[in-house]
């Protein structure tokens, strides 16, 4: 009985995850080889009368980022808000937004109420590199300030977590094959020694 | 079915268990680090770090091509915590995708990023052999073609501009 359940929650599970485990792993090339040549932006936007909410002379981290995201929908941009920068000399906001298959950097004239615009198309390269990256580790304290983020996190989590009891239920389901058993045991040993091997190779 | 199928079925399972157990260790190494670097908030300190300053002689290649006179080399070192150290295997791979100009420069992180591309060959293999196992489960085609179209449908949202 908790084999044939074991089995069933393996196929579907594994079949479930498998598009986020392909676009996890097919990133990783993209990560350790490419020396992309990225494209040229599109020309700037410039967009007048904006509403700018104030203090962002005196805000920081997701206070202010929150305010920003008032701006967003101004200059028809979505995404997540990388960082901000507040230059006080000429009172400037510049922060970049983000997505999978764009990018964006909205540089905002507080006094002028402006902003001038620049987008970035993404390859699908690209935008799976994104994808793996995404949320990180960087700006952890406004970090999944787009809902895009926050759902993301949340599949990026669940992907691990369904990957972690994939690999253990198919460690259950080898061990039931007797016969498998001698082999099974020495590629285990083989990838212990690989591995720590490495990881002493590189702390040591 | 042909004999040759049949092997075929027997291969791509054995394929299937084979690279998994090989993998498991690698994979579960992946799978925590990245957890880490989506989590930083489960951690306090994790970017302590000691830092050693101290000098000594170095010998001038003579192609170096550098203004070595001084022949000393003055030394900056950074002990990372226990838990950034692990962190940064998911992230060890000498060179950034968008700065084209970055080189490994070091065996160890060529030795590494090779082990990384193993890995992830060796995922993909396995997500395809299972997509063929699954295949010729023909009593399961209907619960796990929506499952499968559920996955793609959700991953590929994400690649996709529909979101607000």
């Amino acid at each position: 009985m908790l084999y044939r359940w074991t089995r069933e929650l393996h196929l579907y599970i594994g079949l479930f995850i498998s598009p986020f485990v392909l676009l996890f792993a097919v990133s990783v090339f993209y990560l350790n080889h490419a020396k992309p040549a990225l494209d040229a932006p599109l020309p700037a936007q410039l967009y007048e009368n904006l509403y700018i909410p104030d203090g962002f002379d005196q805000l920081q981290g997701r206070e202010a980022v929150d305010r920003a995201r008032q701006i967003l929908p101004q200059v028809e941009a979505t995404g997540e808000i990388g960082f901000l920068r507040y230059i006080a000399e000429d009172r400037h906001l510049i922060f970049p937004v983000s997505r999978a298959g764009l990018e964006t950097t909205v540089d905002v004239d507080l006094d002028a109420r402006t902003a001038t615009v620049t987008r970035r198309t993404t390859s699908l390269w690209e935008s799976l590199a994104y994808l793996h990256k995404m949320p990180g580790p960087h700006s952890v304290a406004i970090r999944g300030n787009w809902v895009g983020t926050q759902v993301w996190r949340w599949f990026a989590d669940a992907t691990i977590y369904l990957l972690l009891f994939i690999s253990i239920s198919g460690f259950y389901l080898w061990w039931a094959l007797t016969a498998e058993r001698q082999v099974g045991l020495t590629l285990l040993a083989t990838s212990a020694v690989t591995l720590f091997g490495l990881i002493h190779v590189v702390v040591r | 079915m042909s004999s040759s199928g049949k092997g075929f079925d027997v291969w791509n399972r054995k394929l299937h268990y084979y690279l998994g157990l090989y993998f498991l260790f690698f994979l579960w190494l992946l799978s925590t680090t990245g957890l880490m670097l989506n989590h930083q908030q489960w951690f306090s300190n994790l970017y302590d770090r000691v830092e050693t300053s101290y000098e000594m002689p170095i010998e001038a290649g003579p192609a170096s091509g550098t203004d070595l006179t001084a022949q000393r080399a003055f030394i900056r070192q950074f002990d990372n915590t226990a838990p950034h150290s692990f962190q940064i295997f998911h992230t060890f791979s000498g060179s950034r995708f968008n700065q084209p100009d970055s080189r490994r420069d070091w065996i160890v992180t060529s030795l590494w990023v090779w082990a990384m591309d193993a890995l992830t060959t060796g995922l993909i293999v396995m997500v395809l052999g299972s997509y063929y196992m699954w295949y010729r489960l023909k009593q399961r085609h209907t619960l796990g073609a929506v499952v499968l179209t559920a996955g793609f449908v959700s991953c590929g949202f994400f690649l996709t501009r529909f979101l607000p």
